[in-house]
Protein backbone atom coordinates (compact mmCIF):
# COMPACT_ATOMS: atom_id res chain seq x y z
CA UNK A 1 0.00 0.00 0.00
CA UNK A 2 1.15 3.54 -0.75
CA UNK A 3 2.67 5.17 2.29
CA UNK A 4 1.05 8.14 3.94
CA UNK A 5 3.00 11.36 3.80
CA UNK A 6 2.32 13.91 6.51
CA UNK A 7 3.32 17.43 5.53
CA UNK A 8 3.91 19.52 8.65
CA UNK A 9 6.31 20.34 11.48
CA UNK A 10 6.88 18.45 14.74
CA UNK A 11 6.16 21.44 17.04
CA UNK A 12 2.79 22.09 15.35
CA UNK A 13 0.06 20.75 17.63
CA UNK A 14 -2.17 19.66 14.75
CA UNK A 15 0.75 17.97 12.97
CA UNK A 16 1.40 16.06 16.17
CA UNK A 17 -2.27 15.05 16.44
CA UNK A 18 -2.13 13.53 12.95
CA UNK A 19 1.14 11.75 13.76
CA UNK A 20 -0.32 10.47 17.04
CA UNK A 21 -3.24 9.01 15.11
CA UNK A 22 -0.85 7.15 12.79
CA UNK A 23 1.11 5.76 15.72
CA UNK A 24 -2.04 4.70 17.57
CA UNK A 25 -3.43 2.97 14.48
CA UNK A 26 -0.11 1.46 13.42
CA UNK A 27 0.01 3.36 10.11
CA UNK A 28 3.46 3.87 8.58
CA UNK A 29 4.06 7.45 7.52
CA UNK A 30 6.75 9.74 6.33
CA UNK A 31 6.93 13.21 7.86
CA UNK A 32 7.76 15.76 5.16
CA UNK A 33 8.94 18.93 6.92
CA UNK A 34 6.66 21.67 5.62
CA UNK A 35 5.93 25.11 7.06
CA UNK A 36 2.61 26.91 6.64
CA UNK A 37 4.29 29.15 4.05
CA UNK A 38 5.37 26.14 1.98
CA UNK A 39 2.13 24.20 1.92
CA UNK A 40 0.13 26.28 -0.58
CA UNK A 41 0.35 23.66 -3.32
CA UNK A 42 -1.35 21.11 -1.05
CA UNK A 43 -3.51 23.44 1.02
CA UNK A 44 -4.45 26.82 -0.42
CA UNK A 45 -5.58 27.90 3.06
CA UNK A 46 -1.88 27.68 4.10
CA UNK A 47 -2.29 25.59 7.20
CA UNK A 48 -0.38 22.54 8.29
CA UNK A 49 -0.71 19.60 8.33
CA UNK A 50 -1.88 18.09 5.06
CA UNK A 51 -1.53 14.47 4.02
CA UNK A 52 -1.03 12.77 0.70
CA UNK A 53 -2.01 9.16 0.17
CA UNK A 54 -1.61 8.05 -3.44
CA UNK A 55 -3.68 10.56 -5.43
CA UNK A 56 -5.54 11.85 -2.40
CA UNK A 57 -4.59 15.19 -0.90
CA UNK A 58 -6.37 16.01 2.33
CA UNK A 59 -6.07 18.85 4.83
CA UNK A 60 -7.80 19.81 8.09
CA UNK A 61 -6.74 17.50 10.92
CA UNK A 62 -10.22 16.32 11.90
CA UNK A 63 -10.85 15.23 8.30
CA UNK A 64 -7.46 13.48 8.22
CA UNK A 65 -8.09 11.53 11.44
CA UNK A 66 -11.49 10.39 10.21
CA UNK A 67 -9.94 9.31 6.94
CA UNK A 68 -7.39 7.20 8.83
CA UNK A 69 -10.14 5.64 10.90
CA UNK A 70 -12.19 4.73 7.84
CA UNK A 71 -9.41 3.69 5.47
CA UNK A 72 -7.08 1.75 7.80
CA UNK A 73 -7.41 -1.15 10.21
CA UNK A 74 -6.12 -0.85 13.77
CA UNK A 75 -7.63 0.48 16.99
CA UNK A 76 -10.59 2.79 16.38
CA UNK A 77 -10.07 6.51 17.04
CA UNK A 78 -13.83 7.07 17.35
CA UNK A 79 -16.28 4.97 19.36
CA UNK A 80 -18.57 2.72 17.28
CA UNK A 81 -21.99 3.72 18.68
CA UNK A 82 -23.87 6.87 17.67
CA UNK A 83 -23.89 8.42 21.12
CA UNK A 84 -20.19 7.67 21.64
CA UNK A 85 -19.29 9.09 18.23
CA UNK A 86 -21.30 12.24 18.98
CA UNK A 87 -19.59 12.70 22.36
CA UNK A 88 -16.18 12.28 20.76
CA UNK A 89 -17.10 14.76 17.98
CA UNK A 90 -18.33 17.20 20.60
CA UNK A 91 -15.02 17.18 22.48
CA UNK A 92 -12.92 17.36 19.30
CA UNK A 93 -14.93 20.39 18.24
CA UNK A 94 -14.78 21.99 21.69
CA UNK A 95 -10.97 21.65 21.64
CA UNK A 96 -10.60 22.97 18.09
CA UNK A 97 -12.85 25.94 18.85
CA UNK A 98 -12.93 26.99 22.52
CA UNK A 99 -9.54 25.71 23.67
CA UNK A 100 -7.59 26.54 20.49
CA UNK A 101 -9.01 30.07 20.38
CA UNK A 102 -7.89 30.62 23.96
CA UNK A 103 -4.86 28.53 24.95
CA UNK A 104 -3.25 27.98 21.54
CA UNK A 105 -3.59 31.66 20.67
CA UNK A 106 -2.06 32.53 24.01
CA UNK A 107 0.86 30.17 23.35
CA UNK A 108 1.31 31.51 19.82
CA UNK A 109 1.51 35.04 21.19
CA UNK A 110 3.93 34.06 23.98
CA UNK A 111 6.15 32.16 21.53
CA UNK A 112 6.04 35.15 19.18
CA UNK A 113 4.48 33.25 16.22
CA UNK A 114 1.33 35.33 16.29
CA UNK A 115 1.97 38.46 18.32
CA UNK A 116 -1.08 39.90 20.06
CA UNK A 117 -1.59 43.12 22.03
CA UNK A 118 -1.41 42.76 25.83
CA UNK A 119 -5.17 43.08 26.27
CA UNK A 120 -5.84 40.30 23.73
CA UNK A 121 -3.25 38.11 25.46
CA UNK A 122 -5.07 38.70 28.73
CA UNK A 123 -8.38 37.72 27.10
CA UNK A 124 -6.89 34.49 25.78
CA UNK A 125 -5.50 33.71 29.22
CA UNK A 126 -8.80 34.48 30.99
CA UNK A 127 -10.67 32.32 28.51
CA UNK A 128 -8.19 29.46 29.05
CA UNK A 129 -8.75 29.77 32.80
CA UNK A 130 -12.49 29.46 32.15
CA UNK A 131 -12.32 26.53 29.74
CA UNK A 132 -9.73 24.22 31.35
CA UNK A 133 -11.95 23.51 34.41
CA UNK A 134 -14.65 22.25 32.02
CA UNK A 135 -12.19 19.68 30.70
CA UNK A 136 -11.08 18.95 34.26
CA UNK A 137 -14.65 18.23 35.36
CA UNK A 138 -15.15 15.89 32.42
CA UNK A 139 -11.92 14.05 33.20
CA UNK A 140 -13.12 13.74 36.79
CA UNK A 141 -16.09 11.76 35.48
CA UNK A 142 -14.49 9.69 32.72
CA UNK A 143 -11.01 8.29 32.24
CA UNK A 144 -10.64 9.87 28.80
CA UNK A 145 -12.58 12.77 27.25
CA UNK A 146 -15.19 10.68 25.46
CA UNK A 147 -15.43 7.82 27.97
CA UNK A 148 -13.33 4.94 29.26
CA UNK A 149 -11.35 4.44 26.05
CA UNK A 150 -8.93 6.82 24.41
CA UNK A 151 -10.33 8.52 21.29
CA UNK A 152 -9.50 11.17 18.70
CA UNK A 153 -10.55 13.82 21.24
CA UNK A 154 -7.61 12.91 23.50
CA UNK A 155 -5.24 13.04 20.52
CA UNK A 156 -6.35 16.62 19.83
CA UNK A 157 -5.99 17.70 23.45
CA UNK A 158 -2.60 16.12 24.20
CA UNK A 159 -0.31 18.17 21.90
CA UNK A 160 -1.90 21.39 23.13
CA UNK A 161 -1.95 20.46 26.80
CA UNK A 162 1.64 19.22 26.78
CA UNK A 163 2.79 22.80 26.09
CA UNK A 164 1.10 24.11 29.25
CA UNK A 165 4.01 23.27 31.60
CA UNK A 166 6.38 25.31 29.42
CA UNK A 167 4.55 28.59 29.95
CA UNK A 168 4.34 29.73 33.59
CA UNK A 169 0.84 31.27 33.33
CA UNK A 170 -0.56 28.14 31.70
CA UNK A 171 1.32 25.90 34.11
CA UNK A 172 -0.56 27.60 36.96
CA UNK A 173 -3.85 26.76 35.27
CA UNK A 174 -2.76 23.16 34.71
CA UNK A 175 -1.62 22.88 38.33
CA UNK A 176 -5.14 23.57 39.53
CA UNK A 177 -6.66 20.89 37.26
CA UNK A 178 -5.95 17.57 39.01
CA UNK A 179 -8.02 15.40 36.68
CA UNK A 180 -6.35 16.85 33.61
CA UNK A 181 -3.03 16.09 35.32
CA UNK A 182 -4.00 12.44 35.91
CA UNK A 183 -5.10 12.20 32.24
CA UNK A 184 -1.87 13.88 31.07
CA UNK A 185 0.24 11.37 33.04
CA UNK A 186 -1.61 8.45 31.44
CA UNK A 187 -1.37 9.95 27.98
CA UNK A 188 2.31 10.78 28.29
CA UNK A 189 3.13 7.12 28.98
CA UNK A 190 1.79 6.05 25.57
CA UNK A 191 4.41 5.06 22.98
CA UNK A 192 2.66 7.31 20.42
CA UNK A 193 3.13 10.35 22.66
CA UNK A 194 6.75 9.49 23.48
CA UNK A 195 7.56 8.96 19.79
CA UNK A 196 6.15 12.33 18.68
CA UNK A 197 7.57 14.65 21.35
CA UNK A 198 8.95 17.69 19.49
CA UNK A 199 12.77 17.64 19.75
CA UNK A 200 13.30 21.37 19.72
CA UNK A 201 10.60 23.24 21.51
CA UNK A 202 9.99 26.87 20.65
CA UNK A 203 11.37 29.50 23.02
CA UNK A 204 9.28 32.09 24.76
CA UNK A 205 9.42 35.54 23.21
CA UNK A 206 11.13 38.16 25.29
CA UNK B 1 -44.43 16.20 18.99
CA UNK B 2 -41.05 17.21 17.64
CA UNK B 3 -38.41 14.49 17.44
CA UNK B 4 -35.56 16.68 18.68
CA UNK B 5 -35.11 20.05 20.35
CA UNK B 6 -32.61 22.54 18.98
CA UNK B 7 -31.57 25.25 21.45
CA UNK B 8 -30.45 28.48 19.86
CA UNK B 9 -31.65 31.62 18.09
CA UNK B 10 -32.42 32.03 14.37
CA UNK B 11 -29.71 34.63 13.57
CA UNK B 12 -26.92 32.37 14.91
CA UNK B 13 -25.17 30.82 11.88
CA UNK B 14 -24.43 27.58 13.72
CA UNK B 15 -27.99 27.31 14.98
CA UNK B 16 -29.14 27.73 11.40
CA UNK B 17 -26.68 25.04 10.21
CA UNK B 18 -28.20 22.49 12.62
CA UNK B 19 -31.74 23.52 11.61
CA UNK B 20 -30.76 23.12 7.96
CA UNK B 21 -29.41 19.65 8.75
CA UNK B 22 -32.67 18.66 10.47
CA UNK B 23 -34.78 20.00 7.59
CA UNK B 24 -32.67 18.43 4.83
CA UNK B 25 -32.91 15.16 6.72
CA UNK B 26 -36.65 15.52 7.26
CA UNK B 27 -36.39 15.48 11.07
CA UNK B 28 -39.01 17.47 12.96
CA UNK B 29 -37.50 19.79 15.52
CA UNK B 30 -38.61 22.34 18.02
CA UNK B 31 -36.48 25.49 18.24
CA UNK B 32 -36.09 26.39 21.92
CA UNK B 33 -35.01 30.06 22.06
CA UNK B 34 -31.66 30.06 23.88
CA UNK B 35 -29.02 32.75 23.83
CA UNK B 36 -25.28 32.33 24.25
CA UNK B 37 -24.43 32.33 27.95
CA UNK B 38 -27.82 30.77 28.81
CA UNK B 39 -26.73 27.28 27.89
CA UNK B 40 -26.20 25.72 31.35
CA UNK B 41 -26.52 22.95 32.28
CA UNK B 42 -26.29 21.37 28.82
CA UNK B 43 -23.24 23.28 27.58
CA UNK B 44 -20.75 24.65 30.12
CA UNK B 45 -18.92 26.45 27.29
CA UNK B 46 -21.85 28.86 26.93
CA UNK B 47 -22.27 28.43 23.18
CA UNK B 48 -25.29 27.75 21.02
CA UNK B 49 -26.66 25.62 19.47
CA UNK B 50 -27.34 22.56 21.55
CA UNK B 51 -29.56 19.58 20.82
CA UNK B 52 -31.73 17.24 22.84
CA UNK B 53 -33.00 13.88 21.60
CA UNK B 54 -34.88 12.08 24.36
CA UNK B 55 -32.48 12.09 27.30
CA UNK B 56 -29.42 12.67 25.15
CA UNK B 57 -27.98 16.17 25.00
CA UNK B 58 -25.22 17.35 22.69
CA UNK B 59 -23.43 20.59 21.78
CA UNK B 60 -20.99 21.72 19.04
CA UNK B 61 -22.84 22.04 15.75
CA UNK B 62 -20.66 19.71 13.61
CA UNK B 63 -21.25 16.96 16.22
CA UNK B 64 -24.99 17.71 16.14
CA UNK B 65 -25.18 17.60 12.32
CA UNK B 66 -23.35 14.27 12.23
CA UNK B 67 -25.54 12.83 15.00
CA UNK B 68 -28.66 13.83 13.05
CA UNK B 69 -27.19 12.27 9.92
CA UNK B 70 -26.32 8.98 11.62
CA UNK B 71 -29.42 8.62 13.75
CA UNK B 72 -32.26 9.39 11.36
CA UNK B 73 -33.43 8.17 7.96
CA UNK B 74 -33.43 10.61 5.09
CA UNK B 75 -30.96 11.88 2.51
CA UNK B 76 -27.34 11.47 3.72
CA UNK B 77 -25.64 14.72 4.76
CA UNK B 78 -22.21 13.15 4.24
CA UNK B 79 -21.15 11.20 1.14
CA UNK B 80 -21.12 7.47 1.83
CA UNK B 81 -17.72 6.70 0.27
CA UNK B 82 -14.47 7.21 2.22
CA UNK B 83 -12.97 9.83 -0.10
CA UNK B 84 -16.17 11.87 -0.51
CA UNK B 85 -16.82 11.74 3.18
CA UNK B 86 -13.28 12.98 3.91
CA UNK B 87 -13.61 15.87 1.47
CA UNK B 88 -16.89 16.82 3.11
CA UNK B 89 -15.13 16.74 6.51
CA UNK B 90 -12.33 18.87 5.08
CA UNK B 91 -14.60 21.57 3.69
CA UNK B 92 -16.79 21.57 6.77
CA UNK B 93 -13.68 22.14 8.87
CA UNK B 94 -12.42 24.89 6.55
CA UNK B 95 -15.78 26.66 6.85
CA UNK B 96 -15.69 26.37 10.66
CA UNK B 97 -12.08 27.54 10.84
CA UNK B 98 -10.87 29.79 8.00
CA UNK B 99 -14.27 31.19 6.95
CA UNK B 100 -15.46 31.69 10.52
CA UNK B 101 -12.20 33.33 11.65
CA UNK B 102 -12.13 35.80 8.75
CA UNK B 103 -15.60 36.74 7.47
CA UNK B 104 -17.77 35.80 10.45
CA UNK B 105 -15.68 36.68 13.52
CA UNK B 106 -13.62 39.38 11.79
CA UNK B 107 -16.24 41.26 9.75
CA UNK B 108 -19.87 40.16 10.17
CA UNK B 109 -19.75 39.87 13.98
CA UNK B 110 -18.29 43.34 14.61
CA UNK B 111 -20.33 45.06 11.86
CA UNK B 112 -23.51 43.51 13.26
CA UNK B 113 -22.58 44.76 16.74
CA UNK B 114 -22.46 41.22 18.12
CA UNK B 115 -18.76 41.10 18.97
CA UNK B 116 -16.37 43.98 19.62
CA UNK B 117 -13.95 44.99 16.88
CA UNK B 118 -12.06 47.99 15.57
CA UNK B 119 -12.38 49.38 12.04
CA UNK B 120 -8.68 48.58 11.58
CA UNK B 121 -9.27 44.96 12.60
CA UNK B 122 -12.24 44.73 10.25
CA UNK B 123 -10.12 45.94 7.33
CA UNK B 124 -7.49 43.27 8.02
CA UNK B 125 -10.22 40.62 8.27
CA UNK B 126 -11.73 41.83 4.97
CA UNK B 127 -8.43 41.22 3.18
CA UNK B 128 -8.22 37.74 4.67
CA UNK B 129 -11.87 37.08 3.81
CA UNK B 130 -11.15 37.96 0.18
CA UNK B 131 -8.38 35.38 0.05
CA UNK B 132 -10.52 32.68 1.66
CA UNK B 133 -13.58 33.40 -0.48
CA UNK B 134 -11.35 33.30 -3.58
CA UNK B 135 -10.34 29.73 -2.72
CA UNK B 136 -13.98 28.70 -2.27
CA UNK B 137 -14.87 30.36 -5.57
CA UNK B 138 -12.12 28.53 -7.40
CA UNK B 139 -13.25 25.24 -5.89
CA UNK B 140 -16.91 25.84 -6.77
CA UNK B 141 -15.92 26.45 -10.40
CA UNK B 142 -15.24 22.70 -10.75
CA UNK B 143 -17.69 21.37 -8.19
CA UNK B 144 -21.41 21.98 -8.03
CA UNK B 145 -21.34 21.81 -4.25
CA UNK B 146 -18.41 21.91 -1.83
CA UNK B 147 -17.90 18.15 -1.55
CA UNK B 148 -18.99 17.20 -5.08
CA UNK B 149 -22.23 16.97 -7.03
CA UNK B 150 -24.50 16.63 -4.00
CA UNK B 151 -25.39 18.98 -1.18
CA UNK B 152 -23.57 17.91 1.98
CA UNK B 153 -23.09 19.13 5.52
CA UNK B 154 -20.26 21.38 4.28
CA UNK B 155 -22.73 23.43 2.22
CA UNK B 156 -25.16 23.63 5.13
CA UNK B 157 -22.45 25.23 7.30
CA UNK B 158 -21.41 27.72 4.61
CA UNK B 159 -24.94 28.95 3.83
CA UNK B 160 -25.65 30.77 7.11
CA UNK B 161 -22.38 32.72 6.85
CA UNK B 162 -22.35 33.43 3.12
CA UNK B 163 -25.99 34.51 3.17
CA UNK B 164 -25.04 37.40 5.49
CA UNK B 165 -22.55 38.75 2.93
CA UNK B 166 -25.15 40.94 1.11
CA UNK B 167 -25.82 42.76 4.40
CA UNK B 168 -22.25 44.12 4.64
CA UNK B 169 -21.27 46.43 1.74
CA UNK B 170 -17.66 45.18 1.38
CA UNK B 171 -18.68 41.54 1.64
CA UNK B 172 -21.46 42.15 -0.87
CA UNK B 173 -18.84 43.43 -3.32
CA UNK B 174 -16.70 40.39 -2.58
CA UNK B 175 -19.64 38.01 -3.16
CA UNK B 176 -20.49 39.74 -6.43
CA UNK B 177 -16.90 39.29 -7.60
CA UNK B 178 -17.16 35.54 -6.91
CA UNK B 179 -19.33 34.14 -9.71
CA UNK B 180 -19.09 30.49 -8.70
CA UNK B 181 -20.02 31.23 -5.11
CA UNK B 182 -22.88 33.27 -6.59
CA UNK B 183 -24.11 30.31 -8.66
CA UNK B 184 -23.81 28.03 -5.60
CA UNK B 185 -25.69 30.56 -3.45
CA UNK B 186 -28.52 30.70 -6.01
CA UNK B 187 -28.75 26.89 -6.01
CA UNK B 188 -28.72 26.78 -2.22
CA UNK B 189 -31.11 29.72 -1.87
CA UNK B 190 -33.77 27.83 -3.86
CA UNK B 191 -33.89 25.00 -1.30
CA UNK B 192 -36.94 24.89 0.99
CA UNK B 193 -34.67 24.32 4.01
CA UNK B 194 -32.79 27.56 3.33
CA UNK B 195 -35.97 29.58 2.70
CA UNK B 196 -37.60 28.25 5.87
CA UNK B 197 -34.67 29.23 8.10
CA UNK B 198 -34.02 32.76 6.75
CA UNK B 199 -33.32 34.75 9.93
CA UNK B 200 -34.30 38.14 8.43
CA UNK B 201 -31.51 39.61 10.54
CA UNK B 202 -29.44 42.66 9.68
CA UNK B 203 -27.50 43.18 12.89
CA UNK B 204 -28.17 44.85 16.20
CA UNK B 205 -27.26 48.28 14.84
CA UNK B 206 -30.14 48.60 12.43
Amino acid sequence: MTAIKIHGMPPSTFTRTVRLACHEKGIDYELVPTTPGDITALNPFRKIPAITHGDLVLYESTAILRYFDRAFPGPKLWPEDSVGIARCDQWVSAICDSLVNAALRYMASRYGFLPAPAEMQQKYLDKTREVVPIFDRQLGKTRYLAGEAMTAADLFLAPLYFYFPDIPELKMIADSAPNCARWAREMSARPSVLATAPADKPRLAA
Amino acid sequence: MATIQIYGVPPSPFTRATRLAAREKGVEYELVPTRPGETAPINPLGKIPMMKHGDFTLYESPAIARYIDRTFDGPPLWPTDAKGSSLCDQWLSVVCDSMVQTALAGVIGPRFGIIPGTEEGIQVALKRSARVVGIFDKHLADHRFLAGEQVTAADLFLVPIFFYFPEIPELKVLAEASPNCGRWARDMGARPSVKATDPQFRGLNR
